[in-house]
């Protein structure tokens, strides 16, 4: 590529005004993100799975603490079961301490606030209300996956710094806030939410670069001509980059780095890919949600198939190594969506049984039957598993498979409905990055961001000063129980 | 878990309490501060309600010219864009369009991601390939055919004058004209040479920002090709055609006359349709009604279409006043009009064959009592008058309060269509949720006699008859308040306000540039309302005015980003 410069340190520069504190060594700071790259191991891969709504901790948290045999997973994690030994149960974490000295987050229509704490460990109200935004404006805290994504050793390695996928086909709604808090758990920076692909064929089409069928000359001359024509668009950029004001440098800035991006994946040649080439995928019929909405699964769409050929191609991600970091969202907090594709169930101390009768709304679970938002919730403990089992059973070297290099962190912002305490939290996978498996941790009451923290100090060796806010003014601290 | 859901809403109802409505502010500014005037007090309440920001007095009047960014084409602008320069409408986009001040095409919102580029890239590849399959689109964009270094020029200058909106410099020629050199040379036949280099003009920053290139001393006019950009985003969110740019180009742009001349021909243009769909359509909320939830065990007579209708009764009302250039705030005083027969029974209209028009007359007409506005204003499951009377206060009246706090009580008001009004008069015997809730609640217990879908009720399924005469709280020109009943009632609390007029002029300026309404664009709001108070203007005279000013034809280049 030509001699163009690609101002790497923007984005860091914003961030770190933004609060995040990290050290970066003196001298790797200065270089541009390419030769930083170069130098590192390829990054844990990380996947925050986030589902919506909640569920209270009488039905997530397993009985007993303990390790091995001394505890057993809870019933609606039963689907879990055959990678118990590749999990940990983390029971205790909460972010009320975002919001409130005492812990005490249950405020006013505020469901808002907890996807939006969930992985930025911040209130976003206060955000506003400090920085003196209204109530249309977007802010939040940056997303740890987005601190991973800029900050992390080697991120720079794949051609996408980060993805998100989510499966929200309708919309809900917003309660007079930015409905990206509601529709985004991923935040690049406090004013930019990082949004989700939702359409199974746009994620194929952004594999497509990376995966090449074989090396003939038909496909090395489109590799060229593709080439030739970004490296064009790149310096038609340039000859104007001068003329425009210091903050539309910036725009233009990131519009150079998304090309980049591309750049890179198309000039990959196709030895890089060698283990992608039978992406033979099904692509979904007609999961466009710009063009139509689905309220629920018919005949024409069917949530499960959504959700089984997103998992293969995050497998198939994991694969080409189009990225290392992920936030997957199950579905919208308030999210509209009917699932009529769940059968009810009926659950005791030692499983659930079928009950025949499909489940309605999130909603109306809520204002139903416990045992209906269980079953939901239950079903979509199922799709993760199937995911990780996918994940598990590509090798990754080393005896190691994609999943014991993955930290998958599965949960949700709320417990009991607008509750902020016990968060339904399991931590999947990561054992070849150092993570402990087969447990349940009980934290007691611990802030969610002393994860974070501990992920990134004690995993991908960052030095992570601070993450987030505690009112109660607790130190970060790490989580020890979580590693070997 | 029984009933949580039940009281969430009611929480969400009536929990936007705030002692601090004593301190209701415009853009995070104490009231009147903005202008200076007004005499908004501290903690008092009644004061609060009655001032807002751009009632004071007259300031200098001439616009100032404030710093502005590049914008991305967001997808509304992208598709209309493609479908005018190249004659095809582009593939759904799924880019990170975000939403600021209510509208989707502030530059701050705008980002290009790395997986947004990879879309317009994909959508560049896939449009080029369709039109050049189509024979008269294919002659648009290739106006010569053989494969001499002139023919290619002529098709890099006139495709790329249309898709940058100017012409290309000797510079950037050259990088297309390489290009297209290039891949000859790697043996790629001259129509897929050409193919690409067209994918690459559509691929451009040049083409998927409206750039401006700055002035680095201080303010200086727009040329005539960023004139012509301007003016057509605003009216039609697309580039602007060969007309307009051949008027850039003469540089007639310049002169008053010749730019209303052109203001006229894009109003007259059936294109000019997008401003309804995109500024009306985001400010009344008519885009969001179809996606807006109804619970269909609630009113199972809700569908699709209706609610499809009902969006398009509010653009079509709103165009109404449009285009008969009545007066802006005639949005709300409402001008008969005709809908689709499937709202009829909403509005206690006799039944009318499907697929027939029906007129609405009256305080029904206009978008306080549609029920496009009554329906946004609602749950899912039932009517909010909090909600209601907030989004009158937010939405057309710019009062931006505070939203609720933390701690505050959870009222549990039971079932569905069952009375609200005690359980608000109890809410608000509590001093700290009375601030707020005092000012609007009684605008949303005016309208209850509309349902969760604006349809027209006598009484709740309690039996409990309907009152919705209601005591307003103070206002500037009615500091005892006001006894009203009902849509006519509401209306009379809108019109009235001397902050409606500012408010729905902010909304315009706030669109019209794509930028903030705060600190100096404040101030060019306070201008543009200055001169609408010489005489009522119609919504195309406010445009004009705002097209002939400084704000909207010079240009001032922001040095560090908002």
């Amino acid at each position: 590529v030509s001699g163009r410069k690609t101002p790497a340190l923007s984005r860091r520069a914003v961030l770190r005004g933004a609060g995040v504190a990290v050290t970066l060594p003196f001298f790797e700071s200065l270089l541009p993100r390419d030769s930083r790259a170069q130098q590192a191991l390829p990054l844990p891969r990380f996947l925050p799975i986030f589902f919506p709504e909640g569920i209270p901790e009488q039905w997530w948290q397993p009985r007993r603490a303990g390790r091995g045999a001394d505890w057993a997973l809870s019933s609606i994690l039963a689907p879990l079961a055959p990678l118990k030994s590749k999990l940990s149960v983390l029971s205790g974490f909460e972010t009320g301490s975002v919001f409130s000295v005492d812990g005490v987050g249950r405020a006013e229509p505020a469901e808002a606030r907890h996807p939006a704490a969930w992985l930025t460990c911040q209130d976003a109200d206060a955000l506003r209300r400090e920085l003196g935004l209204r109530s249309d404006e977007n802010i939040n805290g940056v997303s740890f996956d987005q601190v991973l994504a800029t900050f992390a050793p080697a991120v720079g390695q794949t051609p996408l710094a980060s993805m998100q996928l989510g499966l929200a086909t309708c919309k809900g709604f917003c309660e007079s806030r930015p409905c990206s808090l509601l529709r985004s758990v991923s935040w690049r920076t406090p004013r930019e939410p990082t949004y989700k692909l939702v359409d199974p064929k746009r994620v194929f089409n952004l594999l497509v670069g990376a995966v090449s069928p074989d090396a003939s000359p038909d496909v090395v001359a489109a590799r060229n001509a593709q080439r030739s024509v970004l490296d064009a668009v790149a310096q038609s950029a340039l000859t104007v980059r001068g003329k425009l004001g210091r903050a539309d440098q910036r725009r233009l800035d990131e519009y150079l780095d998304a090309l980049r991006a591309i750049e890179m994946r198309v000039t990959q040649g196709p030895a890089d890919n060698a283990l992608c080439v039978d992406a033979s995928l099904p692509v979904f019929p007609d999961v466009d949600v710009e063009v139509r909405e689905y309220r629920e699964s018919d005949e024409i769409y069917d949530r499960g198939r959504h959700a089984d050929l997103m998992a293969d191609l995050l497998a198939l991600t994991f694969r080409c190594n189009l990225t290392r970091i992920v936030s997957y969202m199950l579905d919208d907090e308030r999210t509209e969506f009917i699932c009529n594709h769940v059968k009810r169930r009926t659950f005791t101390e030692q499983g659930s049984t079928e009950t025949g009768a499909n489940c309605g709304s999130w909603l109306g679970a809520h204002r139903g039957s416990p045992d209906e938002l269980a079953s939901i919730v239950y079903w979509h403990v199922g799709k993760v598993a199937e995911l990780c089992q996918k994940l598990d059973a590509i090798d990754d070297g080393d005896g190691k498979s994609v999943l014991d290099n993955t930290m998958v962190f599965f949960g949700s912002g709320m417990s009991a409905h607008e509750a902020n305490d016990h968060l339904p939290s399991v931590l999947i996978g990561g054992g070849g990055a150092g993570l402990r498996g087969d447990q349940h941790v009980d934290l007691g009451k611990r802030p969610l961001r002393d994860l974070y923290y501990t992920l990134a100090n004690s995993v991908y060796g960052m030095n992570l000063e601070s993450f987030g806010i505690n009112r109660a003014g607790a130190p970060h601290a790490t989580v020890s129980e979580l590693l070997t | 878990m029984q009933n949580a859901r039940w009281r969430w809403t009611a929480s969400l109802a009536i929990g936007l309490s705030l002692g601090a409505c004593g301190n209701t502010s415009r853009h995070g500014q104490p009231l009147g501060s903005a202008s200076g005037g007004g005499g908004a007090g501290g903690g008092d309440p009644s004061s609060a309600a009655g001032t807002a920001g751009t009632t004071a007095g007259a300031t200098n009047s001439e616009a100032e010219v404030v710093p502005g960014d590049m914008h991305r084409l967001n997808r509304f602008e992208y598709d209309a864009t493609v479908s005018d320069v190249v004659g095809l409408k582009p593939p759904e986009l799924q880019v990170s369009d975000g939403e600021m001040y209510g509208f989707d095409n502030n530059a701050r919102v705008l980002g290009m991601h790395d997986t947004d580029f990879e879309q317009f890239y994909s959508a560049a590849g896939t449009v080029v390939h369709a039109a050049l399959a189509d024979a008269a689109l294919r002659l648009r964009l290739l106006p010569c055919l053989h494969d001499g270094a002139d023919c290619v020029a002529r098709i890099i200058d006139e495709d790329g004058l249309r898709l940058f909106r100017r012409p290309l410099s000797a510079e950037e020629h050259a990088v297309y004209a390489t290009l297209y050199t290039t891949l000859r040379g790697q043996s790629l036949s001259h129509d897929a040479a050409l193919e690409k280099v067209l994918v690459a003009l559509m691929s451009s920053a040049q083409f998927l920002y409206r750039m401006e290139f700055a002035s680095t001393a201080g303010a200086e006019p727009l040329d005539g090709y960023e004139q012509a950009t301007r003016l057509s985003y605003l009216l039609w969110s697309s580039a602007p055609d060969d007309a307009l740019l051949e008027a850039a180009r003469l540089d007639q742009l310049s002169q008053d006359a010749q730019l209303e001349q052109q203001l006229t021909r894009l109003w007259d243009d059936a294109r000019s349709a997008r401003f309804v769909q995109s500024f009306a359509g985001q400010w009344l909320g008519a885009r969001r009604i179809a996606v807006h939830p109804v619970a269909s065990d609630v009113s199972p007579t809700w569908t699709p279409a209706l609610a499809a209708a009902a969006g398009d009764e509010v653009l079509q009302n709103f165009a109404q006043v449009l285009q008969q250039e009545a007066e802006f705030l005639d949005i709300f005083r409402g001008i008969s009009h005709e809908i689709d027969a499937g709202l009829a029974p909403l509005y206690g209209l006799p039944p009318a064959a499907a697929g027939s028009r029906v007129t609405v007359s009256g305080e029904r007409a206009g978008y306080l009592g549609s029920v496009g506005f009554l329906t946004l204003t609602s749950f899912e499951h039932r009517t909010s008058p909090s909600l209601r009377g907030r989004v009158v206060l937010d939405n057309l009246l710019c009062l931006h309060l505070p939203s609720g706090p933390v701690d505050e009580p959870l009222l549990d008001v039971g079932p569905p269509n069952t009375s609200l009004r005690a359980a608000y008069d109890s809410f608000r015997s509590t001093p700290a949720c009375a601030a707020c809730h005092q000012l609007f609640d009684p605008i949303g217990l005016a309208l209850e006699h509309y349902d969760s879908i604006g349809q027209y009720r006598d009484a709740y399924a309690s039996g409990e008859v309907i009152d919705s005469h209601v005591t307003l709280a103070p206002w500037d020109g009615h500091p005892d308040g006001l006894e009203v009943d009902g849509v006519a009632g509401v209306v009379e609390r809108v019109v009235s306000d001397p902050q409606a007029l500012g408010c729905a002029v902010e909304k315009l300026y706030t669109y019209a540039t794509g930028d903030s309404p705060t600190d100096g664009n404040a101030r060019n709001v306070e201008v543009l309302l200055d001169g609408w108070r010489q005489g009522r203007l119609s919504i195309k005279q406010l445009v004009r005015q705002l097209v002939l000013s400084k704000t909207f034809r010079y240009k001032l280049a922001r040095t560090e980003a908002p």
